[in-house]
């Protein structure tokens, strides 16, 4: 049911919660993300203060659902009996404290402006605090321009683990972003869906205009969620240009070599026949010497 | 008697053909080790499953091995020289036409098939001619040889990452292929010996080893010997099989660590980052082991093949105590200890085929042996799949690599004794001509005489 196991084992204080589950490798956010069925699961995230500095949990939501978000003071804190708010914004939450030193609110996310930052202060001798983030998730697209040649096929491709309601595509005009199938002609581009949590651009027969930031848009029930691409269109001859002062030292330095050997096997041969040449006199002078014996 | 190979340089210009070499392995199979980084790029572009993506390093890799032998026997026919340059035409037309990119069937037959063919083609006879050019000093060569595969790997890795940045992969892989027909230049420098060329003597350019200054007499004087294009009499040699077996086993073996280890780091909670830092020690580790190992060989103080008897246990050992580790930092000490020693391994084992087969059968028993080890190579990572998949924990895999390389000290060690049988052997029965025998040893002489006389052997 819930993707995170209720057994949390706090590894030091700069906490790194290793829960069963999908966890993101990142470890001062970490993102939990409740069931992506519609159902109205109840899940639980947990903050144990004092944690890691800041204490914070980003938490993807993209379709309503009904969480529990709970601040846990630890144990071995010196903070006794703090006194408890949970706020959002500037709006406080009633809670309710369902064990020693752990208090709970309950959100209802029904609609966007339900999403936001839920945060508990903990206020004794001093005041700690803890912050969830609730957010639509956010989706992959690339970080690295997509570098494409002109006449190629450019490949933009927008992934995520939730299923979003619809995928939209821009490109930015200026200072605005322009819908695809507004700005290009219908055969120059294919927008594919393999799942519904996957989209896929290609536009054929790049041209240099082409070159530009293009968005990927994912459309949750409780709001859109963007990703970003850097799209660079390079004409044949970029790449040409290292191609071929590689290949032409290479071709210098094995004509460079070949002439090298070339001229020392000669120079060895001449030598070799001086060598010859001492060689027999010195056989011929052996055969003197041996024939005097 | 003409030997060949009699009297290699030892030296002089064999230092070059190590410098040669030293590229070659690096501009083969550090490129083949960091292809790996086109993966998500070739994949996302034809919309294409990962298995699929995969195929192509499997058609490389597969190419690769059934070439060996074949680069084997056209070094025995044509020099090492010609070999390694159509190698390098190969592997540069392989990655330039990649570039081309039409779809994925284009892609195998280019970065797949053609690449595939050429790394073969400069590898093997590279790697084969350090050892014509080395005898006392042969072990030392081939580790340096060998350790050009890491030190490029490690360059190779950021550097196709800003190519694929600021090209595209499609540029990435034209540009690639330039630098592989460097290939080429060191295939030129590769000279062939004397004694390597008799049948071409003609158009042959030779690097005559030093004191045969008369070497034009000794070439006209030879016979024209056929070289035996490919000797697969090798395979009904003992230690040649024995050996091959322990290259099966070890090949089984060595693929599967660097498959498991980042599994392993992650199921321990240890991030991406840091994981990634475990290969780099690994690299590291890995050319340092093959260069210490080079230098400690050469001193001649242990048997190569003791040498390597021990570096297998070593690793076997750090394979099975690796799963204790709990934290990175035991992880990384094993890992350690697991790169050095391969390393070790990797560095003196082609100098241990020679000692096996002896250098004329070399080139040949290379190529054979390369391909025999292969099966080991595609049996070894599904075999480990499955267990860690019955088992269901990485560990398993580091146990079952560990004990198979033990398995595999256990050939080298019958192979060992067979050698060393072999030599007592032959050492009894040139005894007689030497030295003056007390009557005691005469009558096992006798006794011996006796028994080779059922085999006709001369004594």
């Amino acid at each position: 049911m819930t993707t995170q196991d209720s057994n949390q084992t706090q590894v030091n204080s700069v906490t790194k919660m290793s829960v069963t589950g999908h966890e993101s490798s990142d470890a001062a956010t970490q993102e939990f993300k409740p069931g992506n069925k519609l159902s109205v699961d109840l899940s639980e995230y947990v903050i144990v203060l004092p944690g890691g500095c800041p204490s914070e949990k980003n938490i993807s939501v993209a379709s309503p659902t009904e969480v529990d978000l709970t601040c846990k003071l630890d144990e071995n804190s010196n903070l006794k009996n703090p006194q408890v708010t949970w706020k959002k914004g500037s709006e406080t939450i009633s809670h309710t404290s369902n064990a020693p030193n752990s208090w709970t609110i309950k959100v209802t996310i029904s609609e966007s402006s339900h999403l936001g930052s839920y945060t508990c202060f903990l206020k004794a001798e001093r005041e700690i605090s803890a912050t969830f983030h609730l957010n639509v998730p956010t989706i992959d697209g690339r970080e690295k321009p997509v570098i494409a040649y002109i006449g190629d096929t450019g490949v933009m491709v927008c992934k995520t683990e939730y299923h979003p309601r619809a995928w939209k595509w821009y490109k930015t005009n200026g200072t605005e972003l322009a819908s695809i199938d507004k700005i290009l002609p219908k055969d120059k581009y294919e927008i594919l869906s393999r799942s519904a949590s996957e989209s896929r651009l290609e536009i054929h027969r790049l041209t240099v205009a082409d070159t530009g930031e293009y968005w990927c848009e994912a459309d949750f029930v409780l709001g859109p969620s963007k990703a970003r691409f850097d799209v660079r269109v390079l004409s044949v001859a970029e790449p040409l240009k290292p191609f071929i002062a590689v290949v032409a030292e290479v071709a210098i330095l094995v004509t460079l070599i070949g002439l090298y050997e070339v001229y020392s096997k000669k120079r060895k041969a001449k030598g070799g026949e001086k060598e010859f040449d001492q060689i027999e006199q010195l056989k011929s002078g052996d055969n003197v010497t041996e024939k005097d014996k | 008697m003409q030997a060949k190979d009699s009297n290699p340089p030892d030296g002089g210009y064999g230092w070059v053909v190590v410098v040669s070499a030293f590229m070659v392995m690096g501009l083969t199979a550090a490129v083949l080790k960091t292809f790996g980084l086109f993966f998500v790029e070739i994949q996302q572009h034809f919309d294409e499953l990962a298995s699929t993506t995969s195929w192509i390093t499997s058609v490389t890799i597969t190419v690769f091995h059934l070439g060996a032998p074949v680069a084997s026997s056209l070094c025995v026919q044509y020099t090492h020289r010609r070999v390694v340059i159509t190698g390098g035409l190969l592997a540069f037309s392989g990655m330039a036409l990649g570039f081309f990119g039409l779809n994925m069937v284009w892609l195998f037959a280019t970065t797949g098939f053609l690449q595939g063919l050429g790394i073969s083609f400069s590898w093997t006879p590279a790697i084969s001619i350090v050892s014509h050019y080395f005898s006392k000093k042969r072990a030392l060569a081939n580790a340096i040889a060998s350790a050009g595969e890491c030190a490029f790997a490690f360059m190779f890795g950021p550097f196709f990452q800003w190519l694929i940045g600021q090209y595209g992969w499609k540029g990435a892989l034209l540009i690639i292929g330039g630098i592989q027909l460097n290939i080429c230049v060191c295939g030129v420098l590769m000279r062939p010996l004397a004694s390597s060329c008799f049948l071409e003597a003609r158009h042959c350019e030779t690097e005559t080893p030093p004191g045969n200054g008369a070497s034009r007499t000794d070439k006209e004087d030879q016979s024209p010997i056929t070289p035996k294009t490919f000797n697969w009499m090798l395979v009904r040699q003992p230690e040649f099989v024995l050996y091959a077996i322990f290259g099966i086993l070890a090949a089984m073996s060595f693929f599967v660590p660097p498959l498991f280890l980042v599994p392993l780091s992650y199921s321990l909670g240890i991030d991406e980052s840091w994981t990634a830092s475990l290969l780099s020690i690994l690299a590291m580790v890995d050319f340092g082991g093959r260069l210490l190992c080079g230098w400690y060989a050469n001193l001649h103080v242990t048997k190569s093949i003791h040498l390597l008897a021990m570096a297998i246990t070593l690793i076997s050992t750090s394979l099975m105590l690796l799963p204790l580790a709990n934290n990175y930092l035991s992880l990384a000490i094993f890992t350690g200890f697991y790169g050095f020693f391969f390393g070790t391994t990797v560095a003196i084992h082609i100098t241990v085929l020679v000692d096996v087969v002896g250098m004329p059968e070399f080139d040949s028993a290379l190529g054979l042996f390369m391909l025999i080890r292969s099966t080991g190579g595609f049996v070894g990572p599904p075999l480990a799949g499955l267990i860690v998949d019955m088992t269901g924990d990485y560990r398993a895999g580091f146990y079952m690599a560990g004990a198979i390389l033990v398995l595999s000290a256990g050939f080298l060690i019958i192979l060992d004794q067979l050698q060393q049988r072999k030599i007592r052997e032959s050492k009894i029965r040139t005894k007689p001509e030497k030295s003056m025998l007390p009557y005691a040893s005469l009558h096992i002489l006798k006794h011996q005489t006796r028994r080779y006389g059922e085999h006709n052997v001369v004594v």
